[in-house]
């Protein structure tokens, strides 16, 4: 039997899932009282992903492949007889835990992003990009001609 | 989910890890390992830096994650005797083990704003209307920044990362129910101080 809590957070539950994955309301759904729903529906506007500078995403690739491909890391060798063992699972024992989410908005290394569209976000990181690649002695030999 | 002898975890359903190939791919070669960081970091780093509002500090802790998972992944299970995980799941236990002992090691909780979450209207047009909305999230931060750990982690994992409640259970280590208390009662917390 459950309690009036685990009724409640069960029908928050329903609600969010409806929220965050833009499904419809059908009739039969119960909904949470107004100031939760209200308080559910600002924080997923205020609550936006960020994405880390362009800078550190770098620096930090670049550290984990030198660690993929350093002297020791794991090899197909070391690994072996501990790959995952893929069952061959019917279709109704595959399932995904919740239907495919509509894009969210980011956060670029202190930009927000949220609500702009795909074209800016894409300006954003081009520019981003271009920033970065002209500050870089990489590029700065790449682009000296040979 | 959880429990079971080994004739039962074989039986019962597992989810779909959309990252298995990618996976796969990381255990054969871990240079391929870029395309599950690429995929992940934002996520990750978004974590680390809501638990920690310090841009620093969550850079830390996502390369820590990140280089912990990378020698990690021959270990990587997506099914065991006790919990059935998937990559991003097994992913944010590092993340929240990694917090952890950042957290006790420290023996302080960061105090720094999140500022950046608070320049939400920043690419709003209206003037107004970015004064309005940057209160409206400073706001509901201060909210949701008083709530305990426990209730904080669940609503961000729900909200920023998106995760359903079957994930959250599987990161925290708690039952699908009592994420499901947690985040209600973080909903319901908030919605009384805005209030």
């Amino acid at each position: 039997m459950m309690s009036r809590h685990e009724r409640d957070a069960e029908r928050t539950d329903r609600y969010l899932e409806r929220l965050l994955g833009s499904l419809p309301v059908t009739l039969a759904d119960e909904e949470p009282a107004l100031p939760l729903r209200e308080a559910a529906r600002l924080i997923q506007h205020t609550l936006v992903r960020s994405h880390p500078s362009f800078r550190f995403e770098e620096r930090l690739a670049a550290r984990l492949e030198k660690e993929a491909r350093a002297p020791g890391s794991t090899r197909p060798d070391d690994a072996a007889g501990q790959l995952i063992a893929f069952h061959a699972l019917a279709g109704d024992q595959i399932r995904s835990d919740r239907p495919e989410r509509r894009a969210r908005g980011y956060l670029l290394g202190g930009a927000i992003a949220s609500g702009v569209s795909i074209a800016s976000i894409a300006g954003v990181l081009a520019w981003r990009r271009a920033r970065a690649a002209a500050a870089s002695p990489v590029s700065l030999r790449v682009e000296r001609p040979a | 989910m959880f429990g079971g002898g080994r004739e039962e975890a074989s039986a019962r359903p597992i989810p779909y890890d959309a990252d298995r190939p990618a996976v796969e791919a990381a255990r054969r070669d871990p240079g391929a390992f870029d395309a599950l960081y690429r995929k992940y970091v934002a996520q990750v780093y978004s974590f680390a830096l809501y638990e920690t509002r310090d841009q620093h500090a969550a850079e830390d802790l996502t390369e820590q994650v990140f280089l912990s998972a990378l020698r990690a992944l021959p270990k990587f299970r997506e099914r065991s005797e006790d919990a059935d995980s998937t990559f991003r799941v097994w992913l944010f236990r590092i993340a929240r083990n990694a917090l952890a002992n950042e957290r006790r090691r420290s023996r302080r909780h960061p105090q720094a704003p999140l500022d950046d979450a608070l320049e939400l209207a920043a690419l709003t047009p209206d003037p107004a209307e970015q004064v309005a909305s940057a209160e409206i999230a400073g706001r509901a931060w201060a909210a949701i920044a008083e709530l305990p750990d426990d209730r904080r982690q669940a609503l961000v994992l729900r909200f920023v990362e998106e995760m359903s409640t079957r994930e959250i259970a599987a990161v925290m280590g708690r039952s699908e129910g009592a994420v499901r208390v947690l985040v209600h009662r973080g909903l319901r917390s908030v919605a009384r101080r805005l209030g």
